[in-house]
């Protein structure tokens, strides 16, 4: 399975070009898509499931051209995947929401479809409050249940759009541990804008800004290109801060003095110390750029 | 039949309860006026009783309509289904029509036995079943009708409440100026009412199955705006900010 976008363009009525010409190459595995609020990933994603139209360029999933009609309709067979806003409907149970996706998804034999929800329900630790009705579910728990939802289908193509967004560390942290054991044969693209999430679950990852892509590789390939920018700079007072060309990405109070982590082009002078780049200064090397 | 089940829950199952409490409502008025008023002729209590299934529940069945066809709470997702929205929300039309049919249907048998449904003038022969059951077509015609006004509007507007708003308008206009629709010719295929407000007319019959014919012309035209999930998850979104 892979997933070869390029060119996609998206200019949304009223002028907005939420996609700029995107191009990526996403194979099996955990594939981060890594950009701040706007970047347009969830244009990108809404356009791979088929719910929005591209203005322009080409989406190939597996075999099939996903933008002719009878490509869209195999690839969403093969698609599970979880909205950033999921709604769900508010009076039924986890369960009957479960099983109504999957009637909807053509699970047609019943004793299946039934084995299939409570398998799922299992996965994502909801069996236990499975006949409560949705409305009184927590914004992690009914994440929980997108995500059994998304996997219904057994899709060959999973697509989760700033899945930990909004949730507590602890929820955060479950919910990772869940998407991270999905990888394996299918293509899993996870959109965030939380660089630990990417670190913590992907092989692969792209960083987009203003419908662009910036970088594409692999995570090791991402701090790789950014050896070189990241600094440590010690200044005798807290109120010297670094000057130029450069991203503050912490700060450390040492007395008097602070320990500055920088990103940036920066000659080598005194107090400073090139160190190992991290996935965050990596990001923040390639949002700093235009 | 477990689809159709869902369906009713998700749409809520009140929405089926709609035609049973404008007819028991009217029905109450109706028994009302006979007791308490001095307007209980046997002809204003047909009138209204009559009004009551061919004006009321396809008024009721059309707002209903207009505020599912667009709405579902999980609309991005179910447009990533195999299965297009279209279908789901044609589904859930018919489901409203079915339930205001069944409705109209049961309260007809007693309407007609106790003689309180106008008959229209080319209607009035004798023969009890054939023209029961060509009075069903009083209410069929106005339900598809304003059901299938309520899905198209709502498709084309992409807003429930504003295309309920627009059916009722319609409504108002075919009740109280429907002396157009008998004078103007070209009107006569466009009355709704007529079993109520102006039985004697010669064209009653033809122009049922004009409107019924009509009513599949408009669900085609909701359809096809439908079919687009773009505009749907546009107003999914409006929705949600
Ligand atoms: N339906 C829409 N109509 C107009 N502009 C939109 C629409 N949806 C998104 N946008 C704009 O497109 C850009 C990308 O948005 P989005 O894809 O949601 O980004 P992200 O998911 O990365 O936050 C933003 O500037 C957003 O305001
Ligand atoms: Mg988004």
């Amino acid at each position: 399975m892979r997933v070869i976008v390029s060119g996609l363009r998206k200019t949304y009525r009223g002028g907005v070009h939420a996609l700029n010409g995107v191009t990526l190459d996403i194979p099996s595995g955990m594939f981060g898509l890594l950009g701040p609020n706007g970047a347009g990933k969830t244009t990108l994603m809404r356009i791979l499931a088929g719910i929005l139209r591209p203005s322009g360029g080409s989406v190939q999933v597996g075999a099939f051209d996903a933008l002719s009609g009878k490509g869209q309709l195999a690839v969403k067979r093969l698609l599970g995947y979880l909205p950033q806003e999921l709604g769900v409907y508010p009076d039924l149970s986890a369960r009957e929401f479960l099983d109504y996706i999957a009637l909807l998804k053509g699970l047609d034999d019943r004793q299946a479809r039934r084995q299939r929800v409570d398998t799922l329900l299992e996965l994502v630790a909801l069996s236990d409050v499975a006949s409560r009705k949705l409305k009184t579910y927590s914004g992690g728990m009914k994440r929980r249940v997108g995500i059994a939802q998304a996997l219904l289908n057994d899709p060959q193509l999973l697509i989760v759009d700033e899945p930990t967004a909004g949730l507590d560390p602890e929820e955060r942290i479950r919910f990772r541990n869940l998407l991270a054991d999905l990888g394996g044969n299918r293509v899993v693209i996870l959109s965030t804008h939380i660089v630990e999430d990417v670190a913590q679950t992907c092989q692969r990852v792209a960083i987009m800004k203003s419908g662009r892509v910036l970088f594409q590789g692999t995570v090791g390939q991402l701090t790789q290109a950014t050896r070189g920018h990241v600094w440590t700079l010690t200044t005798p007072h807290v109120s010297m801060r670094p000057q130029g060309d450069l991203a503050v990405v912490s700060t450390i109070q040492t007395g008097a003095g602070a320990q500055f982590r920088v990103v940036g082009d920066m000659a080598p002078q005194a107090g400073a110390r090139l160190v190992e780049p991290t996935l965050e200064d990596s990001y923040v090397w390639f949002m700093r750029e235009r | 039949m477990e689809r159709i089940w869902y369906e009713l829950r998700v749409m809520r199952l009140w929405t089926l309860a709609v035609p049973v409490v404008i007819v028991a409502g009217m029905t109450l008025a109706t028994i009302a006026i006979r007791l308490f008023t001095a307007h209980g002729d046997h002809h204003t209590l047909a009138q209204l009783m009559t009004a009551t299934i061919e004006m009321l529940l396809p008024l009721g069945a059309a707002v209903v309509v207009a505020s599912l066809t667009t709405s579902d709470q999980a609309m991005e997702l179910r447009l990533t289904l195999p299965q297009p929205f279209a279908l789901t929300a044609l589904l859930r039309a018919a489901l409203v029509i079915a339930a205001s049919g069944a409705v109209a249907i049961v309260a007809g048998v007693f309407l007609y036995h106790w003689k309180f449904w106008r008959i229209p003038a080319q209607a009035d022969y004798s023969g009890v079943a054939p023209q029961f059951l060509e009075l069903q077509l009083t209410w069929l015609a106005p339900l598809l009708v304003l059901a299938a006004l309520g899905f198209a509007l709502a498709a084309l507007l992409r807003n429930g409440a504003l295309s309920g708003a627009v059916v009722g308008v319609v409504w108002l206009i075919e009740s109280f100026a429907y002396g157009y629709f008998v004078v103007y010719a070209w009107l006569n295929p466009l009355f709704l009412f007529p079993t109520t407000l102006a039985p004697s007319v010669s064209f009653w019959l033809s122009s049922r199955l004009e409107l019924i014919a009509l009513a599949l012309v408009l669900f085609l035209l909701g359809w096809l705006p439908l079919r687009r999930g773009e505009s749907l998850i546009r107003s999914a979104d409006a929705a949600s900010e």
